[in-house]
């Protein structure tokens, strides 16, 4: 193990083995396993098919950590150390790119392969719950392996390509989408041109984009998985599924091997006065002098783009809704308007959702990486309204997607009002009231949880606030369900939402004042 | 509290979980003056300095009274700074001891953020802005980026940051760490600047040879306790008692000169040159034996002087005296 090629790997093992958090994940995930388990217990005895529930639930449950961990934990590989410089120091060692590769992502990957296994004890006692046999464990096991294997190397792949985190995070969801998209997609494409009467639908390449959509529809791990808890199974534990992961895995790495020397060089000093002429016409449109209120200028601008960025979101935004409204009559022509609202609503919603997400895991993370907090600390202003400041500079960014929430509102209004006015009195219609609140309460504590994480982890910051929420989401309205009735059950949750709100925020400034000292 | 006191800390202890930082740590620092803030690493100087920029949080009884000598209290321009903590960031400057920037910001954009944080108007930022980056000569360079300047421009840049809002007093926390011989001579000279300007300036060094020509007073920190705090001067007396030691460098080597001095009363000891270097190495007792004449033996003799200055070895003997060996735990 001293060898230069592993040099960098061992280290990274060690460093895991020697890290408490790697103990607490392992605990948690195995405290979350006894949880189903639980619950599988207490709803139903140990009646036939409680053993593929649990189990149902607990793969799910890993698959979705495994898309998360994707987006963050492996996609900052390299990218952490582009972001803090340090990759030229690494290169100046006797370390090649297979041995950094190897080091920097694979024993993340192998950390994580770990987590897998320290639950496997557990999970098998879903055999003795009954509905599902060891066979089915193992395939199931092989799918989530080797698909982590996949994912591992195409963030890697991305870490490599990209010169931010955020940047190869983005890159690797993008990735995934098509790949989980491909399906759809391909079989749309292919059939595009017969159904305009151009040409017949047994014409060579419409076969072989069905074929190749055939071969991501089987390499897909939701489709294997599936599979796998269906009722009778008994195929190989390593399939179709298993093999193309490990070998798109396999060639990821490749490409990410291939691709080092030429994306990861060091980029050399340059003139400071660089740029300056290239974004000049960026910079007109810039305001040019500092606003009055000095933060929410500064991340208006350096944090969420300024108002290029914003009339740019405007015409991303805007092109699938264009697209969306002169649909061909050919192919069932532009949707209804009112369905076009709330698609329009629905899309926006999500964007805004994405939006505020990213706003919140960066809004304080950019300050602690550039090592400024400290100076914006001293400024006389608490950091209360330092916070709320930079908040109000990053708000005109989600101007795009809440305009085209409006309009499609505005589309929809006629359901709407209609919905308003039959809107339950009384009982019903407090009870409906008491969800929105859970639900915009929750939203707010994801935002919080996201800022807070931020502060004290060094990546993957949102991908793990979004799994604690999934998390939460799954026990906590069950939990006060069961100890109240329906409606007691509520007013319970969004009373411990208004707490941990409460906790979050002076948590947050807690550890934002202590981090500020520790600069 | 004394008027011409711009800080007063007195009995100030600061605690990390397992580590004592500061024990009763008291010194003043007066207007105008610069003062040095000198101890090796791990002493307390970055706490204090931390602590004085309000952004660690005294502990103990913080509020009291700076003549109640058994309670904490840290004031800056006679205001507590914990219940007034506002006010005295608006009169202070705080300069970090790592790079703390907006490097993707050109110069200007970087100090006119910093201009409007501080509340000022458009015309006085544009104004003030001018000033300093005349002062810190980085006039030429108002737009580049701050990503592509180099670690002494930076360091300018910072310094530039700390003076946009006017401030009475500077904390510089280790300012000329990692910049290289001509940077940190220029470094020095803007300080002196700032001084003739009517600042008040709290320096941090863990080399006291390098405030040595810069500083007025001085406060030693070893271990978290104050090891020495007063002018510099005192502090050589403290550490030799009476006796100085200067040097002496003529344009040649001058044996009259060193003859006449020689023979002065209260000189000790005349160290010869070394070959092809006419600098002699004077120990004299400082009460018996004034400066002045000394240097008109040396001009009655003929003697052609280059300088005339005190040792600096003396300054880190000093230091190496009031401090224990080892780092600091």
């Amino acid at each position: 193990m001293t060898s230069p090629l592993l040099a960098l790997f061992a280290r990274s093992l060690r460093e895991d083995t020697r890290l408490k958090l790697t103990y607490f994940a392992r605990s948690g995930l195995v405290t979350v396993i006894l949880i189903f388990m639980l619950m599988v217990d207490s709803s139903g005895g140990m009646g036939t098919g409680q053993g593929l529930g649990f189990f149902g639930t607990v793969i799910y449950v890993d698959l979705v950590f495994i898309l998360l961990a994707g987006c963050g934990y492996f996609a900052s590989a390299i990218t952490e150390e582009k972001e803090e410089m340090t990759l030229g120091l690494l290169r100046m060692t006797n370390l090649n790119p297979l041995s950094i590769l190897l080091g920097k992502s694979t024993s993340r990957l192998c950390g994580a392969l770990l987590l897998l296994v320290a639950q496997l004890p557990f999970t098998m006692l879903a055999v003795t719950l009954g509905g599902i046999s060891l066979g089915q464990i193992a395939a199931a096991y092989c799918t989530l392996g080797a698909f982590l294997i996949f994912l591992a190397n195409l963030a890697l792949l991305a870490s490599v390509l990209c010169q931010r985190s955020a940047g190869a995070a983005a890159l690797t969801i993008g990735a995934l989408l098509l790949f989980f998209a491909v399906v759809p997609l391909l079989n749309w494409i292919a059939h595009l041109p017969a159904q305009f009467g151009l040409i017949t639908e047994d014409a060579a390449w419409v076969v072989a984009l069905e074929q190749v959509a055939e071969f991501a529809w089987k390499a897909s791990p939701f489709t294997r998985i599936s599979e796998v808890l269906a009722t009778g199974f008994n195929d190989r534990a390593f399939g179709w599924q298993a093999a193309s992961n490990l070998a798109l895995g396999a060639g990821c790495f490749l490409l990410a091997w291939l691709g080092f020397d030429r994306f990861c060089e060091e980029r050399p000093e340059g003139d400071p006065r660089r740029g300056v002429g290239r974004r000049r016409f960026l910079r007109s449109l810039r305001a040019g002098r500092v606003w009055q209120r000095a933060l929410a200028w500064k991340d208006f601008y350096f944090l969420t783009g300024g108002k290029v960025w914003v009339l740019g979101k405007f015409l991303i935004y805007g092109l699938p809704l264009v697209v969306m409204a002169c649909w061909p009559e050919r192919l069932g022509g532009p949707p209804r308007l009112e369905a076009f609202g709330f698609m329009t609503m629905v899309i926006a919603w999500w964007v805004l959702t994405f939006e505020l997400a990213f706003i919140a895991a960066s809004i304080f993370k950019t300050e602690r990486q550039g090592q400024t907090l400290s100076t914006l600390a001293v400024l006389p202003m608490s950091l209360r309204r330092i916070a709320w400041q930079k908040l109000t500079g990053t708000l005109p960014t989600l101007i795009p997607a809440a305009s085209y929430f409006l309009i499609g509102a505005l589309c929809a209004s006629k359901t709407i009002l209609e919905a308003l006015k039959h809107f339950p009195a009384e009982k019903e219609g407090f009870s409906i009231l008491l969800g929105f609140a859970y639900a915009g309460g929750q939203c707010v504590v994801f935002l919080y949880l996201t800022a807070n994480l931020s502060l004290r982890l060094k990546r993957g910051a949102l991908p793990l606030a979004l799994g604690i929420q999934f998390l939460v989401q799954m026990f906590v309205p069950a939990m006060f369900m069961a100890m109240a009735s329906a409606e007691g059950g509520l007013v319970l949750a969004v009373f411990a939402t208004v707490v941990a709100i409460g906790f979050l925020h002076h948590n947050t400034f807690g550890r934002l004042e202590a981090l500020a000292a520790e600069e | 509290m004394d008027s011409e006191n711009v800080i007063d800390i007195q009995n100030l202890s600061h605690r990390y979980k397992t580590h004592q930082a500061l024990s009763g740590v008291s010194f003043t620092v007066q207007r105008q003056s610069i003062h040095g803030f000198v101890g090796p690493n791990g002493a307390g100087k970055t706490t204090t300095l931390k602590i004085l920029a309000t952004l660690l949080k005294p502990q103990g009884s913080a509020l009291a009274q700076p003549s109640d000598a058994r309670c904490t209290s840290v004031q800056v321009f006679g205001q507590h700074i914990v219940t007034q903590c506002n006010n005295v960031r608006r009169r202070m400057g705080f300069m970090p001891d790592h790079f703390s920037m907006y490097r993707q910001m050109s110069v200007f954009e970087y100090l006119d953020f910093f201009g409007a944080a501080y509340g000022l108007g458009q015309a006085q930022r544009d104004k003030i802005i001018g000033d300093v980056l005349t002062l810190t000569d980085m006039a030429g360079r108002r737009d580049d980026l701050i990503s592509g300047l180099s670690r002494g421009m930076q360091q300018r840049v910072s310094l530039a940051r700390v003076l946009v809002h006017d401030p009475d007093l500077l904390l510089l926390d280790e300012p000329a760490s990692g910049l290289d011989p001509r940077a940190r001579i220029e470094l020095m000279e803007i300080l002196e600047e700032l001084r003739r300007l009517g600042k008040t300036i709290f320096i941090s060094s863990h080399i006291l040879s390098e405030l040595a020509t810069l500083c007025d007073h001085v406060t030693i920190l070893d271990r978290g306790t104050v090891k020495y705090t007063g002018s510099m001067r005192g502090l050589i007396a403290t550490s030799d008692g009476t006796t100085a030691t200067y040097q002496l460098t003529l344009a040649a080597e001058h044996p009259p000169t060193s003859a006449a001095l020689a023979q002065l009363p209260g000189m000790q000891s005349v160290t010869p040159p070394l070959p092809n270097e006419a600098r002699y190495t004077l120990t004299f007792d400082r009460a018996q034996l004034p400066l002045n004449t000394i240097l008109q033996t040396v001009l009655a003799a003929g003697g052609p002087i280059v300088s005339f200055a005190e040792d600096v070895k003396h300054l880190n003997q000093a230091f190496m005296d009031l401090t224990e060996p080892g780092v600091g735990g």
